[in-house]
């Protein structure tokens, strides 16, 4: 008996682990060709001057101009900065009242027969719409954008938190309960752990909302960060600086994911292994 | 939540239904009625199982036995006070599994006499690890859940509900979706241990090997409202093993229930 449950277990385990080492691979040998090949068909389309490319930088001069005028500015490197206080500023704001905001109209209903409707009113009101109230109401343009990328994130992360209390298993109560445990207990230990992975959820949203609020706010106003970066390049006529900025703006986006991914593994350690 | 302290006491004159009722009211908002006037007794240190198809109202049952949910009318009483609300002194296994995902094993099974604060932590994972070591899982008390097998689930949970040491164990359809051997094994633990412990058990179960397996007594449950239809004692010798399911006394037992549930049927 115990030797054929081990069989196949080990059946179980082996078969998948080197399936996904072949798909791996074969995923990488192929991808590697398809980059190759996008960064060739961009070269070409600009050198033959194919229609729509003719004001179009070539990869080649991209990269040429990046290492010889951005590597070493320190200005390039303040717009990444400057981008990224935005982004985690109104991340950390939209976190910290969301996710309150959200555990409040899970639980209250009161609360949430006097507040939601307002809430609700204002959700679908798309972040940059907000852009020349927050000019006006803030007083420097610095919050102002912070402040439209905090709303980007807020509303998602709300309506995730209260969605999560809302679907916590009734039978995870119950036991809780039946067991003796105190309302306080039942809120830190049940319900708090019960909404994180819709915390989590809220968090992988909210970072990518933040970053398409954050470029498209600082093309309209504001004079730094590397959405101002990309649309001086356009101003100047200068492609190089565009294509720069593109790419920066996209592998910010990709850093501040996997930093938020890292965190939402450590706040689930129950699903790491699972 | 609940007023009762957990006693390690036996029930002395076990559950009482005294003419319950208990209805819902549907989305389309007729009134549907699941019992009606429903008296019934668990006796302690009895294993009854009560048996019904899927929909009878069988979950109802267990959910007021736990307090989770209240009679529109009548009482359920426990060694003759009132059932209000749920307790330690009447712990349900769920259908599904309510282990909570983001606590081991051994965080899971101590939450009980933790949150009360029966005792310090250091004797409660002493006990708790006994316990899970009795029950086949001493390795696996730092594990999650969803690390576990389905079966493994069952028997966590069953000492996550011992450890408080209730006086009435409720277990609703505890096996259902387990794999036959798996199920089978199972069945086989959680009649040793009732042997071992005479713990005051109802067993809800819509299948009628695993009620003569098991019971002392079975209520066979159906019709609208629910009632009981009928009441079998099983007079199997203790302890009993799979044998048993092949003695001519659990033969007979079974040809009379299976004709018992085909004239319900027909009714």
């Amino acid at each position: 008996m115990k030797k054929l449950a081990r069989l196949l277990n080990a059946g179980k385990k082996s078969w998948p682990k080197t399936m996904l080492k072949k798909i791996k691979l074969t995923l990488n040998w192929r991808g590697f060709i398809a980059i190759f090949g996008f960064f060739l068909s961009w070269y070409l389309a600009c050198i033959l001057k194919l229609p729509g490319f003719a004001e179009m930088a070539n990869p080649v001069e991209v990269i040429q101009m990046f290492a010889k005028d951005y590597v070493h500015d320190g200005h390039y490197w303040l717009s990444w900065v400057t981008s990224f206080q935005r982004v985690l500023l109104g991340f950390l704001f939209a976190q910290l009242l969301g996710i309150p905001l959200g555990l409040f109209f899970g639980t209250n209903d009161r609360f949430r027969e006097l507040f939601f409707p307002v809430f609700e009113l204002l959700r679908p009101i798309p972040p940059l719409a907000w852009v020349p109230m927050s000019i006006l109401f803030w007083p420097t343009n610095e919050s102002s954008i912070i402040f439209i990328t905090f709303i980007g994130a807020f509303f998602i992360i709300v309506i995730n938190v209260f969605d999560g209390v809302r679907s916590i298993k009734r039978e995870h109560l119950w036991l809780a309960l039946s067991l003796g445990a105190s309302r306080p207990a039942i809120f830190l230990r049940i319900m708090l752990p019960s909404v994180i992975p819709s915390i989590a959820v809220g968090m992988t949203l909210g970072i990518a909302i933040t970053w398409d609020v954050v470029i498209a706010a600082e093309m309209i106003a504001s004079d730094s960060g590397l959405g101002r970066l990309t649309w001086e390049g356009y101003v100047s006529s200068t492609p190089e600086v565009l294509v720069i900025g593109m790419i920066s703006i996209g592998l910010a986006g990709y850093l501040s994911t996997k930093v938020v991914n890292v965190i939402e593994r450590k706040m689930m350690p129950w699903r790491r292994s699972a | 939540m609940s007023e009762d302290t957990p006693v390690s006491k036996p029930a002395k004159d076990g559950i009482h239904l005294d003419r319950v009722s208990k209805g819902f009211t549907a989305p389309d908002g007729t009134h549907m009625s699941v019992f009606d006037n429903l008296s019934m007794t668990f006796e302690p240190n009895q294993l009854h199982v009560v048996m019904g198809t899927s929909g009878c109202g069988k979950s109802t049952l267990g959910y007021l036995l736990a307090g989770f949910t209240t009679p529109d009318n009548g009482n359920v009483t426990l060694d003759s006070r009132p059932v209000r609300g749920p307790s330690p002194e009447r712990l349900l296994v769920f259908q599904e599994t309510a282990l909570w995902p983001w606590m081991t094993v051994l965080e899971n099974v101590i939450f009980g006499p933790k949150v009360r604060g029966e005792a310090n932590i250091q004797t409660l994972r002493k006990t708790a690890n006994d316990l899970l070591a009795k029950f086949g899982l001493a390795e696996f008390s730092d594990k999650y859940p969803d690390q576990l097998s389905g079966g493994m689930k069952r028997r966590a949970e069953i000492a996550q509900a011992l450890i408080n040491r209730p006086k009435v164990m409720i277990l609703d359809e505890p096996f259902r979706g387990l794999d036959v051997m798996t199920r089978e094994i199972l069945q086989e633990y959680y009649l040793a241990l009732f042997e071992e412990t005479r713990q005051t058990t109802v067993f809800i179960t819509s299948e009628l090997e695993e009620a003569l397996f098991l019971a002392d007594k079975i209520y066979i449950m159906g019709g609208h409202p629910t009632e009981i239809l009928e009441v079998i004692n099983v007079d199997l010798p203790r302890p009993r093993n799979f044998d048993v399911t092949v003695s001519k006394a659990y033969l007979e037992h079974k040809e009379k229930a299976i004709d018992l549930l085909f004239q319900s049927e027909e009714n």
